[in-house]
């Protein structure tokens, strides 16, 4: 499998506490990978650190062989639930559009284009009658469709998802995977922070398992058993939670 | 008679921050902001009303109109429509512009000075006496302690019920404590305190005689009652140093008062053992035991076991000062060894990494 | 009624004020969806020291040095609570009515060097910026307030579309290349101008209803920002107007606080008859989805 994102040797530390500790590994290009370990595993910052969000103490993350801040516009961004700004008075389709805002200059409006393409990103997301919806006045699936098809808009080969399954109903989560592996059909890839243990096999190819450090990873029929997950789970040097 | 405009602001500070502790402690500080700009428009009607400046309707006008402050504020956030913060925002502008209309209008045929009522002056306090036994004292002396028996009292009397439902309101409820009356015991008080504090220190000061002392408190103890202690000491401190202050220059004497409590406040957030200043140090340090560590946990590891100084160097992006501090460290308590131009880890160095790993619970 | 509306001073007030109150309005906006409306509270009061001292260092009551005045100690305020609150347990709640008083403090002490002082003259004018004198705004006083208006509003729009962005969901801007830290600079810039240049006309303690209360409007009438955004700004225009027009034709009304009430009424009919509001929602029984 062609390699799409390379990370070596990555250190970070939040103040004096180490939250990735030499992380070497890759994910292959046109996959959905997973990344799964347990609760302060550093997962969030791995993808963080993928999106230049954080600054590592050491190591070096490339995109296409490319420094990963140089790629940022192919990346599209599913945030967590508790990162977003209820209060603003936005609608469905003001939140879809702030995906084109990536392909637009500084001072550069959304056109008629624009908005087409984020009514075909809402229809995708079974979410176009929504459209004039108050985001606040949405169900935590709903609101993760939206945050989808704004990813969709935003028309990136990448796509990062912090935890999109978290507290959602299951025709949310059906349809996401659906989307998911139509758009791995059409060369995207997914990188996607997943918490339920039970489900990595069935929506996912390729699974990095981390804890502070690379547990195991690679193909999912290859890593996905039980030694490495309760390698991941159960055994760290120190006290666990 | 000047040691009396002291007093009349030692006991001004201590009656307002003693239930100041509560108020920090319950995230209330701008709610009291917002009472002690609307009791003007209380002691603005009650005094149209009954023509007195000393009429002890102003105090009870002035304190239910603060009441009402606090109620309208509670209603309209409650409506889930506009944000508690911006609620508190437009409330307390909207009822003090009212206030400041009928003063501005009526103001030229009456004695209700603006300058004095929104900017208080405790110059002034001596020359309304009151006989009290016998003895001429300055009224707002006489007002201002008999309120901070009060709160001594309500403090004392409902010590337990104030700090659990400050610490946890939700547990307090099940637990069966009153949590309403608590809280509009406690905003009553306050409000009283804030129209008798009024003519020493004015609308706008007022409230940093009830949060300064306790949140310079609150920086240094975390315990309640410490806390009480320590805002009363503060209290008494910020008094006397800002009443030294201003009559050495010839200033307003509650201006420069809330002034210095930014000062002793700043301070003790600055150079306090737990302070803005110590903990910098402090991450400082571990930072840079941090990165020594990083190290040497490198070099624990089977492809790195032995480095050289440029590979160190390029792997945590070091300058050559950092690096030099970090070896010369490293080197001088034997963590690592020198052999030609490439470091290896010693025994002690072995022993730390597996020391660190499991302080940092990193996988073996 | 047309010879108050053709006044020169009525014009001039009455062109200030509306100005001032559409651009408060819309940037007030910014605030008040942050969950930050009170900022402008403390930053407001922290200016009136900084009119005192840039009147005694330059000696003059000119309009723009003395909002200049204002500007700076409503930023030293402002990055007192920012370093106060990120550096220790204290909330944003105490540390803004702990500054704010402070500061206030602190101009009231100056304030009173300066009048006991006979090198000061003209000190008079000084206590105008705590209440607002609107009918004793000049003329510089007012183009001061439109260039300032005009450049928040001009820079506003320019951003419009990273600002609301960063408003809405910061960790997407930040993906996406955005700068946080510009973007929150730019806010604060703006409504710090916009508070020093307004003192004059509202003064520093009721400024802070001219940058919320249109935004609070605006929300109750619709879910979409740019139309909040738009009602905010219309909002602040009509009280602006109308409570100068009240001001001016009854004499001894101060033009800050008739201004605020007007605000304060079209408030309180919002809240009740709204698209949003409390009887329309009681009458649909909608349940509106769950905020969180």
């Amino acid at each position: 499998m062609e390699t799409l994102i390379t990370i070596k040797d990555l250190n970070v530390a939040y103040q004096e506490k180490p939250a990735l500790w030499h992380v070497n590994m890759s994910i292959p290009v046109n996959s959905r990978t997973a990344i799964v370990g347990p609760n302060g595993a550093g997962k969030s910052t791995l993808i963080k650190s993928i999106m230049t969000l954080i600054k590592p103490i050491s190591g070096k993350i490339d995109i296409d062989g490319k420094d990963a801040r140089h790629a940022l516009k192919r990346i599209a961004y599913v945030p967590q639930k508790g990162e977003v700004n209820w209060d603003f008075p936005a609608t469905v389709l003001d939140v879809v559009l702030m995906g084109r805002y990536v392909h637009k200059g500084w001072f550069k409006r959304t056109n008629r284009q624009d908005a087409d393409i984020a009514l075909s990103a809402l229809k995708t997301m079974k979410m176009e009658t929504f459209r004039n919806r108050q985001i606040s006045e949405l169900s935590g699936g709903q609101r993760q469709r939206v945050f989808l098809a704004r990813a969709i808009a935003q028309d990136a080969d990448i796509y990062i998802m912090d935890e999109p399954l978290q507290g959602i109903d299951i025709t949310t989560e059906k349809l996401i995977i659906d989307v998911m592996k139509s758009l791995q059909q059409e060369g995207k890839t997914f990188i996607v922070v997943h918490h339920q243990l039970d489900t990595v096999e069935e929506y996912f190819d390729y699974a990095v398992i981390l804890n502070k450090t690379v547990i195991a990873e690679g193909s999912v029929e290859a890593i996905w058993n039980e030694s490495n997950i309760k390698q991941a789970y159960y055994e760290t040097s120190g006290a666990h939670e | 008679m000047m040691i009396e405009v002291l007093f009349v602001l030692i006991v001004t500070a201590l009656a307002a921050s003693l239930l100041g502790v509560f108020l920090v402690l319950r995230g209330m500080a701008m709610v009291t902001d917002a009472i002690s700009h609307t009791i003007l428009l209380g002691i603005v009607i009650a005094f149209f009303i009954t023509n007195d400046i000393r009429s002890p309707w102003l105090i009870i006008g002035a304190s239910l109109v603060g009441l009402a402050t606090v109620y309208i504020i509670e209603l309209v956030s409650k409506t889930e429509l506009i944000r508690q913060d911006a609620a508190i925002g437009f409330v307390f502008t909207a009822l003090f512009a009212i206030a400041i209309m009928l003063v501005s209008k009526y103001a030229g045929n009456v004695h209700l000075d603006m300058d004095v009522v929104l900017m208080g002056e405790v110059i002034f306090a001596p020359f309304n006496r009151i006989d009290i036994l016998g003895f001429s004292i300055p009224n707002a002396l006489w007002q201002l302690s008999i309120i901070l028996l009060i709160n001594i009292i309500f403090v004392t009397l409902f010590y337990k019920e104030l700090k659990v439902t400050s610490f946890d309101p939700k547990f307090a409820y099940i637990a069966g404590f009153s949590v309403a009356f608590i809280h509009y015991a406690l905003m009553t008080l306050v409000s009283v305190t804030a129209v008798a504090a009024f003519d020493a220190v004015g609308s706008i000061l007022v409230i940093n005689f009830f949060v300064a002392p306790a949140l310079t408190a609150y920086l240094m103890v975390k315990r309640l009652g410490a806390m009480i202690g320590l805002t009363l000491v503060f209290a008494v401190l910020n008094s006397v140093a800002g009443y030294c202050i201003s009559f050495y220059f010839d200033l307003s004497v509650a201006g420069t008062t809330a002034f210095v409590a930014l000062i002793t406040f700043m301070i003790v957030f600055l150079f306090n053992s737990k302070g803005f200043i110590s903990s910098r140090i402090q991450k400082m340090q571990q930072k840079k035991a941090f990165s020594r560590a990083m190290i040497l946990m490198l070099m624990s590891e089977q492809s790195h076991q032995s480095l050289t100084r440029e590979e160190i160097m390029s792997h945590f992006n070091l300058s050559t000062r950092q690096f030099n501090r970090h070896i010369d460290h490293l080197l001088i308590n034997e963590y690592m060894e020198k052999d030609e131009e490439r470091y290896m880890l010693t025994r002690r160095g072995e022993e730390f990494t597996h020391y660190t790993r499991l302080k940092y619970e990193l996988p073996a | 009624m047309s010879d108050i509306l053709t006044s020169y001073t009525f014009m001039i007030v009455a062109l200030g004020t509306v100005i001032l109150a559409i651009a408060s309005g819309i940037i007030g906006t910014v605030s008040v969806i942050k969950g930050q409306s009170l900022i402008g509270d403390a930053v407001g009061h922290a200016t009136f020291p900084g009119v005192v001292l840039a009147f005694m260092l330059a000696g003059t009551r000119d309009a723009l040095t003395l909002a200049l005045g204002a500007l700076l100690l409503g930023i030293i305020a402002f990055f007192i609570i920012q370093i106060i609150t990120e550096h220790s347990t204290i909330t944003l709640d105490s540390a803004l009515a702990l500054v704010l008083s402070s500061f206030f403090g602190l101009g009231m002490a100056l304030m009173s060097f300066v009048q006991g002082n006979p090198d000061f003259e003209g000190t008079q004018g000084l206590s105008d910026y705590i209440f607002g004198q609107a009918a004793y705004m000049l003329r510089s006083d007012v183009y001061l307030i439109l260039v300032a208006s005009g450049l928040s509003l001009l820079v506003f729009t320019l951003f419009y579309q990273q600002l609301k962005i960063y408003i809405f969901d910061p960790v997407y801007s930040r993906s996406i290349g955005i700068s946080n830290m510009m973007m929150n600079f730019m806010i604060l810039a703006i409504t710090i101008t916009l508070i020093a240049v307004g003192l004059k006309a509202v003064g520093a303690i009721l400024i802070v209803n001219l940058l919320i209360a249109p935004a609070v409007i605006g929300q109750l009438w619709s879910d979409r920002f740019i139309h909040v955004l738009v009602i905010a700004g219309i909002a602040g225009a009509v009280s602006a107007f109308t409570g100068t027009y009240i001001s001016t034709a009854a004499n001894d009304i101060a033009t800050g606080p008739a201004i605020i009430l007007v605000l304060s009424a079209i408030v309180l009919l919002s809240l009740l008859f709204a698209r949003k509001g409390l009887l329309r929602r009681s009458m649909l029984k909608r349940k509106v989805g769950e905020r969180s």
